[in-house]
């Protein structure tokens, strides 16, 4: 069988894995490169804001009052309290970048 | 054209990897966050379920319930008796495969009430006490071994590899309840319970005597005196009285049935979850139990004779050819001489006993006996995964212990074993 230019078939189509292989870990490494921060800031950014929430929610009714330092860790993480039926307390969070854009977005809620 | 095919073919697998690599991370974003927000709905459910019991203790036998916190997260709980605990589970709403839900055990909190030193029930967790090592109180491995070379004496009983345990046994039980066996703590609960003010109230003084008669559901009946009950059914009833004989085809349906004194019962019928306490004797003859949890406890704390029984059984628990669908959780702590149970050779008991006596029982156990109230079998909380070399293990004081719903003195609820598992 023929490929081109005296190459057959099973040359091309080996050079093509050989070829995708070593892209692959290019990008691999590109990927785990310092600069490449997206996906590690936007997982970073939840587990901040998981935090902050177990924090409060484990401090209830406490928190409920509590000074809120919204920068937390370079991020701006916001809280808000609002009042549920039944002595109830839900509380919202939302961690945003730089750019104001979000993050992430988690709800939680205690009850006296 | 080969060429064509070769580079759209390396382009292609080329682009495939970066788009897995970019929707991976995605994925990866996603799944982090419903994950934690799962865990958040799981403990808000718990929360819920606390603050709800707390303020309605007719829920104690079971509800389902939902409940939105936000326009798009809201969480589903379920109470279930779970033997003298309530089980409650939480699920979200915006359910997932593989969604995290939470589940723990509901009970009244006794902060002071320690728990044994040594109890292994999460996992594969071995405990080997060696060298000069001490264990001061019970012990117990659900999975795994306990391997005590401290006392020859208990050696014998030293080891003990549950794994083998059917599901059913792998469960909270009253035992946590009931360690240490602080005898007067126990009595002291049952003369100070202050009952649930929400059901049907009937108290009485002297000697009573109901016959023939269908009680209210969830009556509450006190008596100061001996209590006679002759062809009686009551649904998820509570039953307090200093004696109480029960006799004639008298069925009690859950609930609970505390004495201070002696409770005698002949040919009674015990259906669904239920506790049978009595603070001297409690001797049930030829009687019956549905397939639910039943607890039957006695302190061995001998005050007089009991009513139909001879002095000698005083302070003890007897159980004469009971028959039990479900299991049974027993116990006898009083003197050396505190529990016999008699069964012939068509017997069959599932459960527990823990035993401080006789056993003249000729049929089939399935489940457990532990002898000479010391090593107690405790299904609990303390987690000890690891060995001592030399240590002197003491009872954990200040370890939180969970009781019964239903002795409502201590009337702070708590949560218990509490844990997340996929759906």
């Amino acid at each position: 069988m023929k490929g081109c230019k005296g190459f057959t078939l099973l040359e091309v189509l080996v050079a093509s894995v050989l070829a995708s292989g070593a892209l692959a870990t290019l990008g691999m490494w590109c990927y785990k490169q310092p600069w490449n921060q997206m996906a590690r800031h936007k997982v970073e950014a939840q587990a901040i804001l998981a935090t902050g929430m177990e924090h409060r929610l484990h401090a209830f009714p406490d928190s409920l009052h509590e000074e809120i330092d919204p920068l937390e860790n370079g991020k701006l993480a916001t809280w808000r309290w609002t009042e549920l039926p039944n002595g109830g307390w839900c509380l919202k969070g939302e961690v945003l970048d730089a750019r104001g854009k979000s993050l992430g977005m988690l709800v939680g809620a205690r009850w006296r | 054209m080969f060429t064509v095919i070769g580079l759209m073919l390396v382009l292609g697998i080329l682009a495939d990897i970066l788009f897995l690599m970019a929707l991976g991370d995605n994925r990866l974003a996603v799944k982090n966050a419903r994950e934690m927000q799962e865990r958040l709905l799981g403990k808000a459910g718990l929360s819920w379920a606390l603050a709800r019991l707390t303020n309605d203790t007719s829920l104690f036998y079971g509800i389902e319930s939902s409940m939105m916190i936000d326009t798009s997260e809201g969480f589903a709980v379920s109470l279930e008796p779970e033997g003298i605990l309530l089980d409650a589970y939480v699920t979200p709403k915006r359910k997932l495969p593989s969604s995290l839900h939470a589940h723990a055990w509901i009970g009244n909190v006794m902060d002071s009430l320690a728990k044994p030193p040594v109890l292994s029930l999460m996992g594969s967790s071995d405990l080997n006490v060696r060298g000069s090592g001490i264990v001061v109180g019970s012990y117990f491995a659900l999975h795994g071994l306990v391997n005590a070379g401290y006392d020859a004496r208990t050696r014998e009983n030293s080891a003990l590899d549950s794994n083998a345990m059917p599901d059913w046994m792998k469960r909270p039980w009253a035992l946590n309840v009931l360690v240490k066996w602080q005898k007067s703590t126990l009595a002291a609960l049952m003369k100070d319970s202050t009952l649930d003010s929400t059901r049907p109230q009937l108290r009485k003084s002297g000697n009573v005597s109901v016959e023939g008669k269908q009680l209210p559901e969830r009556t509450e009946l006190h008596v100061h005196g001996l209590l006679r009950l002759r062809n009686v059914s009551c649904d998820n009833c509570i039953i307090l009285a200093d004696s109480i004989h029960i006799e004639g085809k008298t069925t009690l349906r859950a609930g609970m049935i505390w004495t201070s004194g002696s409770l005698w019962a002949h040919k009674a019928i015990f259906d669904g979850y239920g506790q049978i306490l009595a603070n001297d004797t409690l001797a049930l003859d030829s009687c019956e139990g549905g397939t639910r949890q039943l607890v039957f406890a006695s302190l061995g704390e001998s005050t007089k004779p009991p009513i139909g029984l001879d002095s000698a059984s005083s302070g003890m628990l007897r159980l004469t050819h009971v028959n039990l669908e479900g299991m049974a959780f027993s116990l006898g702590v009083g003197g050396a001489e505190s529990m016999r149970l008699i069964g012939d050779s068509t017997s069959f008991w599932k459960g527990i006993w823990g035993i401080r006596g006789t056993v003249q029982y000729a049929g089939t156990v399935m489940g457990q006996v532990r002898m000479d109230g010391v090593r107690w079998v405790a299904p609990n909380g303390v987690i000890w995964n690891g060995q001592t070399d030399g240590k002197f293990l003491k009872e954990q004081s200040g370890k939180r212990c969970v009781l019964p719903l239903l002795w409502k003195k201590y009337d702070k609820l708590g949560l218990e074993w509490w844990r997340f598992e996929r759906l």
